[in-house]
């Protein structure tokens, strides 16, 4: 049994009219977290795992305004600053640089007030 | 009114539990919409190219942009035309040559050389070059002639070649129709060092033989020419003994005549051993150079003699500035003969394109006039030195009509670029789009034939030759698109937009695949204060 794919739209909607582009994305693993914060959160750890090598797909979106440090909350490898309810979204045959340049072991969030956190990667686990 | 158009862009991840993502907008003042087919690829192979002149836009003011393309293309931002605000002028090290070729009638005027650079003269041989030193003169004043300062520096032992009177003419003004004409010249001890010269004319196309006979150490050295009814030196000096001379030493002249079938042709022949009063620089065998350094204001060549006219060649006029490269400047003054006689004026100005730019133009300026007001460039040529790297330049020679004020103008191939010719009192200029993929190095040259067909001899006044090199001032950008997945960005967004230079000139869209592929360009712009 394989896991579901996700799929990714693009559009955008401009006066002449409605552009959409869409992309199905589907590996070995994926990676699921949806963590609700009920109090704004400080260097908060969440456990998500993966090779940056790997990386298919990641979608991280945040209800509020939102710090996303890698790997350690005193010297993070990257920090991620996410506004609110606008995805972070990269994908492996896109034309942007990954802003995650390290295998990720771990991530700390810092927010100012309580909000939800989700993030769907797809990986791929036997490159 | 104020009209504001919006895009507004989703990007959202549909999963088994829904979906989620967000949206986002941005509004301005100004929108662009392309949609186009690029070809696909040719039978040939060749990459197919699709030229979107419309976008234009300051790439500061963009807030949106969405790419899209149905198939693998490249597509680039395309570098802004010659002459745009944004593209500069060609700079650095520069060198430019000029190479003249001249004929100095009798007593009737001179050549005037001059660039205000360092320089090096070459003669390519010494006829009468003493006439050359003792009136290369400087002019002052209103012309704006500057003063020669410096010292002719040929080598060799000048004192041990003195001067003879007399000797200049062994064959004169002689009419034959066929045969062969011999004259012997008796060279004093140590006195003749080369240098040979011959006129001839009267006739279109008469072959001349010549042998000359250096009795003293029994050396032969034949020279042939074809004489075009034009003056024409032979310089069979340079081929004989270095050191020619010596007691009773001779200098036999014979002149076999072979007229074109024609019989009642004649032959006017001028002969002279070049050994005068003059006192004589070592010039044998050639060539005589001139070196002057660091500030050569001109050289000023007039020929005094009232009877002889001269063949002189007077090549690779070399100046050289390490700060004047844009517009090299000369000025030259030909005297051309009566009849069909013509000069041939080569400016070369090497140049080398800035890596990281694209040369986008060439135009090439001169300013020509005759002593009578008429236009005397029959033909002109810019081109792109053959052995260089990058694309050459072409186009058909322009011609200015005797007395015409009008202008032909070269070149306008393809994407290559070409020659403005202008009138002394006219500035105009035709930049000329420049393959925006080749990188070149080298230079440009511009070559022009002046004729004379008047029957009065003519000066021709050539001057401020000028090529310029546009290229363009930024390195455009090129993406690579994936069929099927949109390059969009947004302001606010996460990424910086690919695109970050000024769009001035539209796109240009490449496909190597072998599909058409419809591109689609969406993008929002703040058109701003006018």
């Amino acid at each position: 049994m394989s896991l579901p794919s996700l799929k990714l739209i693009d559009a955008l909607t401009t006066p002449e009219g409605t552009v959409v582009a869409g992309a199905d994305f589907a590996a070995g693993q994926n990676i699921d977290i949806d963590e609700t914060m009920v109090t704004a959160p400080t260097d908060r750890l969440v456990n998500i795992a993966f090779a940056v090598a790997n990386l298919k797909l990641i979608v991280i979106l945040s209800s509020v305004d939102m710090t996303i440090e890698t790997n350690s909350s005193s010297s993070p490898t990257n920090v991620l600053t996410l506004l609110a309810n606008v995805p972070l979204i990269w994908r492996y045959d896109g034309y942007e640089t990954n802003l995650i340049t390290a295998d990720v072991t771990r991530i700390y969030v810092t927010a100012a007030a309580a909000g939800t956190l989700r993030i769907r990667a797809v990986v791929d686990p036997t490159p | 009114v104020i009209v504001s158009f919006t895009h507004t862009a989703i990007r959202q991840l549909d999963i088994a539990e829904g979906s989620f993502g967000g949206s986002s907008s941005v509004s301005a003042s100004g929108v662009v919409a392309v949609e186009e087919v690029v070809p696909a690829q040719s039978a040939t192979g060749l990459d197919s190219t699709l030229r979107i002149n419309a976008p234009r836009w300051d790439g500061s003011r963009l807030k949106s942009l969405w790419i899209y393309s149905t198939e693998d293309v490249t597509i680039s931002t395309t570098p802004s035309d010659a002459g745009s605000t944004s593209n500069s002028v060609i700079s650095g090290t520069s060198v430019a040559s000029f190479e003249l070729v001249g004929l100095l009638p009798a007593a009737s005027g001179g050549l005037r050389f001059w660039h205000p650079m360092s320089a090096t003269v070459v003669f390519a041989d010494c006829f009468n070059y003493e006439d050359t030193l003792d009136n290369a003169v400087p002019l002052i004043g209103s012309e704006g002639w500057t003063i020669i300062t410096g010292t002719w520096t040929a080598g060799g032992d000048n004192a041990s070649c003195t001067p003879v009177d007399g000797l200049n003419v062994a064959l004169q003004d002689i009419g034959i129709t066929a045969g062969s004409l011999q004259a012997t010249v008796t060279i004093p001890d140590g006195y003749f060092k080369g240098g040979v010269c011959f006129l001839a004319a009267e006739d279109g196309s008469t072959y001349v033989y010549v042998r000359l006979n250096y009795t003293a150490d029994g050396t032969t050295v034949d020279v042939v020419s074809v004489v075009d009814g034009e003056a024409t030196h032979i310089d069979g000096g340079y081929d004989g003994p270095d050191q020619f001379g010596g007691a009773n030493s001779k200098v036999q002249i014979q002149v076999v005549f072979y007229p074109d079938g024609d019989d009642t042709t004649k032959l006017s022949v001028l002969a002279g051993v070049n050994c005068d009063t003059h006192t004589r620089y070592n010039c044998s065998p050639g060539p005589f150079t001139y070196t002057q350094t660091p500030t050569f204001a001109g050289l000023v060549i007039e020929h005094d003699d009232d009877a002889y006219p001269e063949a002189m060649g007077l090549y690779d006029f070399i100046a050289s500035d390490s700060t004047v490269s844009a517009n090299v400047s000369k000025n030259h003054l030909v005297v051309l003969p009566a009849g069909e006689s013509s000069t041939r004026l080569t400016a070369k100005i090497p140049f080398a394109i800035p890596p990281g730019t694209v040369p986008v133009g060439v135009k090439c300026e001169v300013n020509c006039h005759g002593s009578d007001g008429n236009q005397r460039i029959s033909s002109a040529k810019v081109m792109k030195n053959s052995a260089d790297t990058g694309t050459g330049l072409s186009g058909t020679p322009a011609t200015i009509a005797n007395g015409s004020d009008s202008y032909a103008v070269t070149g306008g191939a393809s994407n290559l670029g070409g020659a403005t010719l202008l009138r002394s009192d006219v500035n105009r200029q035709i930049p000329q789009q420049w393959d925006s993929t080749s990188t070149p190095t080298g230079s440009f040259g511009v070559s022009f034939v002046v004729n004379n067909t008047d029957d009065t001899v003519q000066t021709v006044f050539v001057s401020n030759v000028r090529i310029t090199v546009y290229y363009a001032a930024y390195t455009p950008t090129s993406v690579t698109l994936s069929g099927g997945i949109p390059y969009r960005w947004m302001e606010g967004d996460y990424y910086d937009c690919l695109f970050t230079e000024d769009v001035e000139n539209g796109f240009t869209v490449v496909s190597d695949n072998s599909s058409d592929a419809s591109i689609t360009i969406r993008a929002l712009v703040d058109s701003g204060s006018p």
